[in-house]
This record gives structure tokens, C-alpha cells and sequence, in this order.
């Protein structure tokens, strides 16, 4: 192959006592048995990002639906979705998904879905373009930042980049309409690659190599050797998309949508062992501004549809452990329906993460229709930027310095996955968090104790009950203050009847609840 | 009489406005109904009378707080609310910190000043002034420089080329007659009347972003488009947040009429421009509510550098600068309500300090010239400058007033200049690309980028967007990264693709409207049908320096389809594609990024 020859008659010169010290290091760089070995050179340990943008604006109230809310039924008339169609996925709570979420239903159910209530970020940017900017950099609405969260994540994680690049790319982007996410400060981090095969073609049909000779000693020389180790490495991505594409197996069908199209690329680059962490997806037409009821149902179903679809493959190739899949969009609708039945632009929405290391449930209340910022909009429970930085940190792993420089700032997180890796160097635990509960079902008959765990990121007054389906206290379990660090409430549910109970567990300003099943 | 509205005065209006000035040019193309309840309100109209009675009557800081009433809405409707915005300000820094490092230590060589690269200095050159030289020069100098432009330097020599490079060349004629239009006093005006204003707006920025380049591409053998880019990266002000199209015209028109001037007359007009007062958000840099925004960066990226000052000469240099306002986007005054007319001192010296003396005071500085100096270096000769050389620049700089001309003269008459060691050096940038290829394929006639939904412009606007050279938008006060940042994996094959489109006049099946005229090109080389001028005459408009012998012999190759170097023709029919293929080829290879 020509990039090895090239490599090889690097060597030879180098071995001559001529100078391309540069083409040599990239070259052991983009070696994959180096890039992927574990340590500092595998800093992602195979975990992968897959964010699904939903362009032009979701409408939140109708993706996660306060099907009990009269006012959501007297504000929305002709698109309201009724208590019998949606799924009440949280009947304590009045929360349900839109019907045509019905394939998430079982991801929910499984704890492996989280949904976190009323995300926006301060005086938020209504046009579509700045919102998705805004959202895209991670930074404020009255911030003008050119490059995109993740890919400053990368440059961190990866500081000798662009001097030395990874076998694979660090971000797939798959939708050209954005150009910030993969812009880093340093370079661009990633490739837009619609389709492996275009991409492919547009690399190689560009490519001419053959240039195995040395160039000049001179600085002009020196540029036209770091020139021509870029293009090799380009042309070796095109390659490794390529070979992962060819390589990799799809085992289900996916839907024949635009995220459908993509998330099945996707999991064929992952299954080809491509080794890149994040992966772009983009899904269009969510602007509804009018007749929305049919547009909106066809979109969630494909967001459902592909992402099901997209979990299934991955996990009957057993690669879905390490993946999480997250959907965003630049803003939410307005709570009042429009002339034409539809919505126009709007603040906070929901957003969903989902995957095998997700813990589940909902996060927030159900957003509150009455009390509206001075636009008749929603009023903000979640900063997006707490969303990511519980990504950066619970996810990928990294520490709350690295978190807030990529953020500018300092926006919390939640524990919204299963292996919370990150714990402040004093061993105190980065978020406030409730555990599953173990063991769950809990036996009725053997009289033992159910085990109730939780963490505290500071010295806290905790108030803990136990409720049954119909949101009645049946027990509390905790009304006092517990200090920074673990805990774990022992529990005896041997005189509840069996059936279904939520464990709700409050701090100011916080709370979460698990589900438990009692069993006889 | 209003009065102040401490928190919520802002308002809706604040908010609209704060709006509006983020939104890009492409966001306004498809959101132009942010502006609708856009509602600028100034109700108190001057009166000249009562304003002298009560500056009579009234204390200072009442008639502050009269004035400040009055006015602070007019100031705010131009622009986003003040940004103190500590953490941006620090990423800001960090990126300036980032830029001004030595770049990246994978060169293979230490550049350090202690080992410089050459031993040739800014010493008259006096060696042999051909092809390869003055291809050189003007590679340099102009965005795309042609085959024909190469060879009239070569035939008139080094002294006549330099002159005609730095000959003061008259204004182009500005975008359209809004170009200094003043933003309209809204009062009485309906919503309709506003709506259709903003559109109108929004046209004017598509237009002013296809103007520029439309300059540039027309602009003949001369340095000033060239270092009015320079400037625009060093004042580096973006449309993104100043969002008025007369303000960055007006700012453009500025850094070219000083291009080839004087840098510290520049310096206080740039300061003072509407543009860069709304950018760096002096407009909000009030008496007793500084906002160090500009007094930072004017100290760190535009005139010193990091490490030069401290943090007391960026309060007091705030001071300075404290009132100076914009109203109408396209001029700026000195509003005394809101300056601080109080004691400073700045860089040791102390005062009762305005604008002027804070350039006065900061260009004293020898480490201002020098800094300037390190930035035309590596814009004009090569990334790792050499700090004796530099240091020559900055003493020639101080020597004659801060005229650049006098610089510019001895860089380019200089050996130092000439020597092999820099052929090539440069990274060509996106501007380099897609204007400079249209320039030197001699398609300046076909291409009109000013005219907004034909498929040329898109192609502009794509290239300039892929390649992350937008002009008007550098992505931040720091200007673009530039030298190694252009080319990834990413860029370059579409660097390789846009070009070639060139070759093709078409892209995916959209035509350009403009395509090289291959035959025309080559025609122009000594004896076209002579193979080996052919590739010589390319390779010398197309690449930094001539390929290596391998790369010279591909390209030959290409040419010569495995016929026999004697059996090219430029009358055989196929000497057209085959002249394609080899351009095709050229600009595929790495040797096609520098310059």
C-alpha cells in the first residue's frame, strides 16, 4: 500500500540519519494496535457517544407528555395526547410517552432510559441556527463560541492532537448542516461522513500518494512533510471508515428514515471495530409549526423505531455496553398550540439518554404549565450543561477540572449513569445519587432486609419515603441529615402487600426515585 | 423624563436586540422574523438648551445619571447587552495565549531564536530575480497571483515589482449605498416598517459577504487586499456578533485605507470604529461600570502581547477608553456622561488619559513594534521568525513613525526574503484556495460572489465554510489560528475537490459558471510544446516551490499518457484533457497547500 511504503522509506532515511521524525511518530501513532492498547492511548476505553440532534425544535410536551395536566389539555386543543394513547411510563407522576415511543417502552422499563425533565439553559436563543450553535459549543446564549463541546472534550483528552492523530477519527459526523460540533481549537477533530462510500470516494478520488522522495531540507520542506503525512492519514481514515464499513454487520432492519439510514451506518462502523468515540446523527423536520400531529408522530417513530433498532443490532453483536445514545434539539415549543395546529419555537424540552450503563427513569418534574417566563414559555428546571458535563464525567470518565474547562464552568451533574467512575480525589462522591435497589424484586417471604443506597456530594438533610402506585406514603425511610460520602437505610417491607413501590429520595433542590417490586 | 431601569432595563428589547446581534448572516437569511417586536424607543429627543441648563445646575454625577437616562437606550438598541462574561473573556485569553505560543514542536527542527534557520538578513537581494523569485513574491503578496502577472515581474526586475506591489491603489467601490448608511432612528417607525428593515439588513450582510471576495478576486498585482486581510486577522472583528453590514464595511473600508499607512494612526482609528466598539463591547465601557473587554485585548492581541502588562494597566486602559460610543453604527463619539475623566496610569505613565493617549503611551513601547513585526513575519515570510530579524523589522517600524511601508519595502527587497529556505513555507489558506484559484485561473470576469442564490456563490460560501475561512467572520478577536489549523483530514480532500471543480466548471453536476481555460494557461508558458515547460509552468502557478524530481516526473507522466516527451503537441486533440489531467493532478498533491 502506498501510505506503507511511504512509512517504510521514512524509515530507511530515518535509519540513514535523515530527519522525518514527524512522519515517524504520526506513523506509530496511527498504529491500531498502539492507538487501541489500553493505558493513556485509549483514554475513551471503548466508550462511545451517539448523539441524536433533532432538528428544528422538539416539541417536548408531546414527546414526554403531562398527560394529567389540565391545563396541557385546555392549551392544546387539537394536538393533545389523551391519558388512553400515551404510554404512562410514571403513572404516580401523570408522565407518559408519546404513543409512537412504544418501542423505548421496554428500554424504560429496564432501567435503561433516562429522561431528564425541562432542559434549556438561561434566556434561551429561539432562531434555530444560533439555538443549535449554542447548543452544539456548550456554552451560554451570550457567548459566541466557534467551537463544539465534544470537540474540545477531545483535544483534552487527546493533547498532542493534531500533532499526532488517532488509527481512527475521533468524531463521525454524519449530517453536514452543522459545523461546529467537531470544530476544536486546535483543528478540526473528526470527519463529516455522510456515507462511508462518498467519503471514501471523495479521499480517494483526490488521493495521489506516490510521493515516497524527501523533500527539500528546508522549512518549505519541512511543511510539504507534515502535508503529505496529513493526506496519507486522511487517506488511511477513508480507508479505515471504508474497511469498517465493509468489515461491520447490521443484524437487524432499521427504519427507511434519515436517523434510521444513519444509526445503521453507525452501528456497522461499530461493529467493524472502527474505534471512534462519537458518533453525530441527525434526524430533520421537527420544526412543526403547523398540522403537527401527524409529522410529529411520524418523527418520534422514527426516533423510536431507529433507535430500537440500532440497540437490538448492537447488543446481538454484544457491543452495546459501552454505548450511549443521547438526543438533544435547540430548543422545545411553545406550551399553547398555534392558529394552523401546530407549535411555534420554545424554550426547555426533555432530553433522553439511553443504553445498557443508563439509570433510569425520570429526571424532574413534570414541567410547569402555568408559571411561564415572560414569552409564555417554559421556565428551564435542567441546565444542558449539566447533562453533559454527568457525560463527560460518569460516561467518559473525566474530572470535574477537565469537565468545567470544557464547559466554562461548573454546571453539576446527575447521576444519570450506572458506573459513576468519577469520584472527587477526597472520595467524596460527584453527585447526590439513589442506587437501585438490592435485592430487586425484594422477596416478601424470607423476611430480609432491602438494601436502600445512596450518595451525597455534601452534608445534606434527606428526606426518603417509600410510596405505593397510587402515590401513597407508605413508609419513610429517612428525615435527617446525613454527611458527604455513602449510605445505605436498611430496610423490612415484609408488611406491604406485594405489588409495585417507588423510592423517592429528596434533598433541596433534588430528587430521584427507583421503582421496586415486592414479591411474595 | 425615563428613568433608569437598573435590572430589568434590558427588557424585551434588550433581549430582541441581544437576539438579533448574535444571529449569523445564515441564521437571518431563514429567521428574519427574530426581529419582530424588535422596538427601539427614544422618546427624549436632544434639546440642546435644557441640556446646557442643567449641565449648569446639575453636579457631575447628576448630570451623569441625567445623560446616562436618556441615552443608554439608544446605545443599547445597537447591541448585544454588555458581556462581562468572565469565563468567555478567559477562553478568549486562553486562545490568544494559545495563538501567540510558538506553534507546534513536531517541525522536526528547534526553531528557537538560538538557532536561527538562515544567516541571510533584510540585506538588499542581489541575486538572480527570474521566474522562481518572482513567483515567489507574488505568491506571497497576492491571492492567486497568475502566470502572466509571474512573468511581467520577472521581465521588469525586483525594484519595479515591489513598487507596483506597494503602489497605493484607489477604493473599491463599496457594496452598495447602504454601505454607510447610519442605522435609522426607529421612533414612530411601525412594525412592519422594522420587519422590513432587518430584511433588508440581511440582504446587505449576503452582499457584503460576497463582496470582499468579488475585491479580491478583481484587485490587480498589489499588496493591499492582501495585507487588508492582515489587518482584518489582526483586528480581527466578526459580523457574527456585530451583525451591522454598514459597520463592517465601514471598519473594511478603514483597514484598507491604512493598509500600506500608518499602524498607529490605524491603531486609534480601529479603536474607535463602530465596528470594534460594538465587537469588544466598549460601547459599554461606562464611567464607574467598566467593561475591560477591548483595554484586554487592544494591550494583549492587538499591540503588546501576553505578559507586557498587568492587570492594573488593563483597568486603567478601560478607563481611558471609557465613553466612547457608537449610535449609528457607523460613527462613534466621545459621550462625556459616560467617560471617566479622572487619573490613570497606564504602563507607568499617569494621566488624565483619552483614546489617543493610550496609543501614544502603548506605541512608546519598543515591544509593541517588535510584536507587530512577529505577526507580518510570519504572514509574509514564514512561521518561525527568526527574533534578531524581527527586531530589525520593529527598529525600521519605531525609525520611521510607525509607517508599515518602510517595512514592507525591506522585507521584500531582502535577501533574507529570497532565500531558498522559505520557498514554500507558507500554508496556503482557504481564502488562498478559493479565491486564489479563481484569481489565477484568470477567471475574475466569470465570478460575481456578491450576487446572493446562484449556484457560484454557494460554491464560495461552501468552500469558505468547509475550509473555516469565512472573511468578516474570524471565529474570535484572536483572528484565525491559521498555518497547520488549515489542513486536516477533513479540509484537505475537499481543498483537493473544490479546486479541481475549477478545472471542471462543475461540481456534482451544478455549474460554476466559470472554468479554466487550460489551453489559454499553457499557451502562455515558453514553447507549450515542449513537455517539460508545461509542467514547469504549472507547478510554478500552482506550488510553493518546484516538486521533487519523483513528483516533476509524475506529473510529466500524467501529461504524457506514456507517449514519448517529443510526441506532445498542444494541437493534438486530446491536448486539452490531457492538459486537465495534469492540473487535475497538481492540485491533488500535497505540494498544492503552500505557497
Amino acid at each position: 500500500m502506498k501510505r506503507r511504503s511511504f512509512l517504510r522509506r521514512a524509515l530507511e532515511l530515518s535509519a540513514a540519519g535523515l530527519i522525518v521524525p514527524a512522519a515517524l511518530r504520526r506513523g506509530d501513532f496511527l498504529d491500531p494496535a498502539r492507538a487501541h492498547a489500553a493505558g493513556p492511548n485509549d483514554p475513551f476505553a471503548g466508550r462511545i457517544l451517539v448523539l441524536i440532534n433533532l432538528n428544528g425544535g422538539n416539541d417536548g410536551l408531546n414527546t414526554v407528555v403531562p398527560y394529567n395536566d389540565t391545563t396541557y389539555h385546555a392549551v392544546r386543543p387539537n394536538i393533545a395526547l389523551n391519558p388512553g394513547e400515551v404510554i404512562q411510563i410514571e403513572p404516580l407522576m401523570g408522565t407518559g410517552l408519546h404513543p409512537q415511543l412504544q418501542p423505548l417502552e421496554p428500554l424504560y422499563t429496564q432501567g435503561k432510559m433516562a429522561i431528564v425533565q425541562g432542559v434549556g439553559y438561561p434566556n434561551m436563543n429561539l432562531s434555530h441556527f444560533r439555538g443549535t450553535d449554542i447548543w452544539f459549543s456548550g456554552s451560554s446564549e451570550d457567548q459566541v463560541v466557534q467551537s463544539g463541546w465534544l470537540a474540545r472534550f477531545l483535544e483534552h483528552t487527546y493533547p498532542e492532537f493534531p500533532t499526532y492523530l488517532p488509527a481512527a477519527p475521533y468524531g463521525l459526523q454524519q449530517s453536514l448542516a452543522h459545523r461546529i460540533p467537531l470544530q476544536g481549537e486546535r483543528g478540526v477533530t473528526g470527519v463529516v461522513v455522510d456515507n462511508p462510500s462518498s467519503f471514501y470516494y471523495l479521499v480517494n478520488e483526490n488521493y495521489i500518494g506516490d510521493y515516497d522522495d524527501n523533500p527539500p531540507a528546508t522549512r518549505g520542506g519541512e511543511e510539504l512533510s507534515f502535508l503529505r503525512e496529513i493526506d496519507s492519514a486522511s487517506f488511511e481514515y477513508a480507508e479505515a471508515i471504508q474497511n469498517a464499513a465493509d468489515t461491520g454487520t447490521n443484524t437487524v432492519a432499521y427504519p427507511q428514515t434519515n436517523l434510521g439510514y444513519q444509526l445503521e451506518i453507525v452501528a456497522k462502523l461499530i461493529s467493524g471495530g472502527l474505534g471512534t468515540p462519537i458518533f453525530l446523527t441527525a434526524e430533520y423536520g421537527f420544526d412543526t409549526h403547523a398540522g403537527q400531529a401527524q409529522s410529529h408522530a411520524d418523527l418520534m417513530a422514527s426516533l423510536a423505531g431507529s433507535v430500537q433498532s440500532f440497540l437490538t443490532d448492537l447488543t446481538n453483536q454484544g457491543l452495546a455496553d459501552k454505548v450511549l445514545i443521547l438526543t438533544q434539539s435547540e430548543f422545545g415549543r411553545r406550551v399553547e398550540e398555534n392558529g394552523g395546529q401546530g407549535t411555534d419555537h420554545g424554550t426547555a424540552a426533555p432530553m433522553f439518554l439511553i443504553g445498557e450503563q443508563v439509570f433510569g427513569g425520570v429526571y424532574g418534574a413534570n414541567p410547569d404549565l402555568v408559571n411561564l417566563d415572560q414569552d409564555e414559555n417554559l421556565l428551564i428546571q435542567n441546565d444542558y450543561r449539566t447533562v453533559y458535563t454527568s457525560i463527560l464525567r460518569q460516561h467518559f470518565g473525566a474530572s470535574s477540572t477537565v469537565a468545567q474547562d470544557v464547559l466554562f464552568g461548573d454546571f453539576g451533574t446527575m447521576p444519570l449513569m450506572n458506573q459513576v467512575t468519577a469520584v472527587e480525589p477526597n472520595g467524596v462522591p460527584v453527585a447526590n445519587r439513589l442506587h437501585r435497589i438490592t435485592p430487586n424484586p425484594m422477596p416478601m417471604a424470607t423476611g430480609d432486609a432491602v438494601h436502600v443506597q445512596f450518595d451525597l456530594a455534601r452534608d445534606e438533610y434527606v428526606q426518603m419515603d417509600v410510596f405505593d402506585v397510587r402515590g401513597r406514603r407508605v413508609r419513610e425511610l429517612a428525615r435527617r441529615t446525613y454527611a458527604a460520602g455513602s449510605h445505605r437505610i436498611d430496610w423490612q417491607p415484609s408488611d406491604l402487600a406485594s405489588g409495585t413501590y417507588v423510592i423517592r429520595m429528596s434533598t433541596r433542590g433534588w430528587q430521584q426515585s427507583v421503582k421496586a417490586v415486592l414479591v411474595p | 423624563m425615563k428613568t433608569t431601569r437598573p435590572n430589568g432595563r434590558w427588557g424585551s428589547l434588550g433581549c430582541e436586540v441581544r437576539q438579533l446581534a448574535v444571529l449569523s448572516s445564515l441564521t437571518l437569511l431563514l429567521a428574519s422574523t427574530a426581529s419582530s417586536s424588535f422596538a427601539a424607543s427614544t422618546e427624549s429627543a436632544a434639546n440642546p438648551q435644557r441640556d446646557r441648563a442643567l449641565h449648569l445646575e446639575q453636579t457631575h454625577d447628576e448630570r451623569v445619571a441625567t445623560w446616562r437616562a436618556e441615552r443608554e437606550d439608544d446605545i443599547l438598541r445597537l447591541g448585544p447587552q454588555e458581556l462581562s462574561r468572565a469565563e468567555l473573556e478567559r477562553r478568549l485569553e486562553e486562545q490568544a495565549l494559545r495563538a501567540s505560543r510558538v506553534q507546534p514542536s513536531d517541525a522536526g527542527v528547534d526553531h528557537g531564536g538560538s538557532s536561527p534557520l538562515t544567516n541571510t538578513t533584510w540585506a538588499p537581494y542581489t541575486g538572480t530575480f527570474g521566474m522562481e523569485e518572482a513567483a515567489h513574491l507574488l505568491r506571497r503578496t497576492v491571492t492567486g497571483a497568475t502566470y502572466q502577472e509571474i512573468e511581467d515581474a520577472a521581465a521588469q526586475g525586483l525594484a519595479a515589482t515591489v513598487a507596483q506591489l506597494l503602489a497605493p491603489q484607489p477604493a473599491p467601490a463599496p457594496p452598495g449605498p447602504w454601505a454607510t448608511e447610519p442605522f435609522p432612528d426607529m421612533t414612530g417607525w411601525t412594525q412592519e416598517m422594522m420587519d422590513a428593515y432587518y430584511e433588508a439588513l440581511g440582504q446587505r450582510i449576503n452582499i457584503l459577504l460576497g463582496w470582499w471576495p468579488d475585491v479580491i478576486v478583481d484587485s490587480g498585482p498589489n499588496i493591499t487586499e492582501s495585507m487588508t486581510h492582515f489587518w482584518h486577522d489582526h483586528f480581527a472583528t466578526s459580523i457574527e456578533k456585530v451583525y451591522f453590514p454598514q459597520a463592517m464595511y465601514v471598519q473594511n473600508a478603514l483597514l484598507r485605507q491604512y493598509a500600506l499607512g500608518n499602524v498607529k494612526d490605524m491603531a486609534l482609528a480601529v479603536s474607535l470604529d463602530p465596528a470594534m466598539l460594538l465587537w469588544l463591547d466598549n460601547q459599554y465601557n461606562w464611567v464607574g461600570q467598566i467593561n475591560e473587554n477591548f483595554a484586554r485585548e487592544l494591550l494583549e492581541l492587538f499591540t503588546l502581547g501576553v505578559g507586557n502588562y498587568t492587570q492594573e494597566d488593563i483597568v486603567e486602559t478601560a478607563r481611558a477608553f471609557t465613553g466612547y460610543i457608537t449610535y449609528d453604527a457607523v460613527t462613534s463619539q466621545l459621550e462625556p456622561w459616560a467617560h471617566d475623566y479622572g487619573t490613570k496610569t497606564i504602563l507607568g505613565q499617569t494621566g488624565e488619559w483619552f483614546a489617543e493617549d493610550v496609543i501614544d503611551i502603548v506605541f512608546a513601547e519598543d515591544q509593541c513594534a517588535r510584536f507587530l513585526c512577529t505577526k507580518l513575519y510570519k504572514w509574509y515570510v514564514d512561521e518561525y521568525p527568526d527574533p534578531q530579524r524581527v527586531d530589525e523589522l520593529a527598529t525600521i517600524l519605531r525609525n520611521n513613525d510607525y509607517e508599515i511601508l518602510p517595512v514592507l519595502q525591506t522585507i521584500f527587497m531582502s535577501e533574507h526574503f529570497f532565500d531558498p529556505e522559505f520557498r514554500g513555507s507558507i500554508i496556503s489558506d482557504g481564502i488562498d484556495h478559493y479565491l486564489g484559484r479563481v484569481r489565477a485561473f484568470e477567471l475574475a470576469d466569470d465570478a460575481n460572489f456578491a450576487t446572493y442564490g446562484v449556484f457560484q456563490r454557494d460554491w464560495m460560501d461552501w468552500s469558505s465554510w468547509i475550509y473555516g475561512h469565512r472573511l468578516f467572520e474570524p471565529p474570535n478577536v484572536a483572528g484565525w489560528p491559521g498555518y497547520r489549523t488549515w489542513i486536516n483530514s477533513y479540509t484537505l480532500p475537499w481543498r483537493k475537490e473544490l479546486d479541481v471543480s475549477l478545472v471542471n466548471g462543475q461540481i456534482y453536476g451544478n455549474p460554476l459558471g466559470m472554468q479554466l481555460d487550460v489551453m489559454a494557461i499553457a499557451n502562455q508558458f515558453p514553447n507549450p510544446n515542449n513537455p517539460y515547460n508545461i509542467v514547469d509552468g504549472f507547478a510554478l502557478v500552482l506550488f510553493g516551490m518546484p516538486p521533487t524530481e519523483l513528483v516533476w516526473n509524475r506529473m510529466l507522466d500524467e501529461l504524457l499518457q506514456g507517449g514519448e516527451p517529443w510526441e506532445w503537441d498542444m494541437n493534438d486533440p486530446s491536448a486539452e484533457a490531457r492538459l486537465q489531467g495534469l492540473v487535475q493532478l497538481a492540485l491533488r498533491l500535497p505540494d498544492a497547500q503552500a505557497k
